[in-house]
């Protein structure tokens, strides 16, 4: 069986029990702050988990540890559950086929924003809006700054970009200049 | 005797005269055969220097319009290639002129929108304008 199919199937069972239990936003949060560390420590980790060396309660600490407090005892078990069925080395793609699932059951959109300079709260919650109206769901937001953009914000939803930034519109006009 | 003498004597020299009148004969005809050959020899000769003179105007004319055509295809890549030239050079340029003017923006914008406000500002305007367009 594949990577793919496995994650669904764990994702799958880690949201029923999470839905019987209602702490699915709770550990949506939890999973989130997981795939955050992962996301900053890829193959370290992956070498850890995958490693017969090292215990699995060694394991279990390390996302532990990774996910911070507080941790919620539904996913507490469920890493239990996962190291005893020896796939705690794919806890990082069930952590983000959940949060796929979640996303979907609950109508949010997650949404990648990049500015120029950090936003105040205010100009994020302008975006949020725009987001939510343009597509009619809740939107998740996380924001990144990537001063190139010179001004204005990229906007990443799903498999979709929306340019909206001074770098984008330059090189557009550049390449447009350049074709007359 | 001396009569027969005499007769015989005269034979001779009719006989005598009688073949060198056929000599002068033989050679009178030698000589019309030898002018009519010669007239027919010169007149070979003008064909041929007739037929010379057309062969090589003939090819002096193809080596002029060989030329003429070489000289014309030289011409006309030269033209090609200065055309193509001065494409390229219109093309860099109207490059350069993009990318100093698309850098000059750049700096220009990048100063306009050095703090939050203006980037709050110019985004807050993107919004509006995108609002207005979903609405429209």
């Amino acid at each position: 069986m594949d990577n793919g199919k496995i994650s669904v199937r764990y994702a799958r069972a880690l949201l029923n029990l999470a839905c019987q239990q209602q702490c699915e936003a709770e550990v949506y949060d939890c999973l989130v702050r997981l795939t955050k560390q992962y996301s900053l420590a890829i193959n370290p980790f992956n070498e850890v988990l995958s490693n017969p060396m090292i215990t699995d309660s060694e394991k279990i600490q390390l996302i532990l540890t990774a996910i911070g407090e507080p941790i919620h005892p539904c996913l507490r078990q469920f890493l239990d559950f996962v190291t005893e069925k020896k796939r705690v080395n794919k806890i990082f793609l069930i952590g983000l086929k959940y949060q796929e699932m979640y996303r979907k059951a609950r109508n949010i959109l997650r949404a990648d924003v990049t500015t120029a300079t950090e936003l105040d709260d205010n100009t994020l919650g302008k975006i949020q809006s725009f987001v939510e109206d343009t597509f009619h769901c809740s939107a998740e937001m996380h924001v990144k700054v990537d001063p190139s953009l010179i001004g204005g914000f990229l906007l990443d939803i799903e498999h979709d970009r929306m340019d909206a930034s001074i770098a984008g519109r330059l090189n557009k006009l550049k390449k447009d200049l350049n074709v007359l | 005797m001396i009569m027969g003498a005499v007769d015989k004597r005269n034979q001779h020299i009719n006989d005598s005269l009688k073949e060198a009148q056929e000599a002068h004969d033989a050679l009178a005809g030698l000589e019309e055969a030898k002018e009519k050959a010669l007239a027919e020899q010169h007149a070979e000769q003008i064909r041929i220097m007739n037929e010379n003179q057309e062969l090589r105007t003939q090819l002096i004319e193809e080596a002029k319009a060989q030329a003429r055509a070489e000289a014309e295809k030289i011409v006309a890549d030269a033209r090609l290639k200065i055309q193509k030239e001065q494409a390229e050079a219109m093309a860099e340029i109207k490059r350069e002129v993009i990318t100093l003017s698309v850098d000059i923006a750049e700096k220009l914008l990048q100063r306009e929108l050095g703090n939050k406000d203006a980037q709050s500002q110019y985004i807050d305007n993107l919004l509006k304008n995108n609002e207005k367009r979903i609405e429209a």
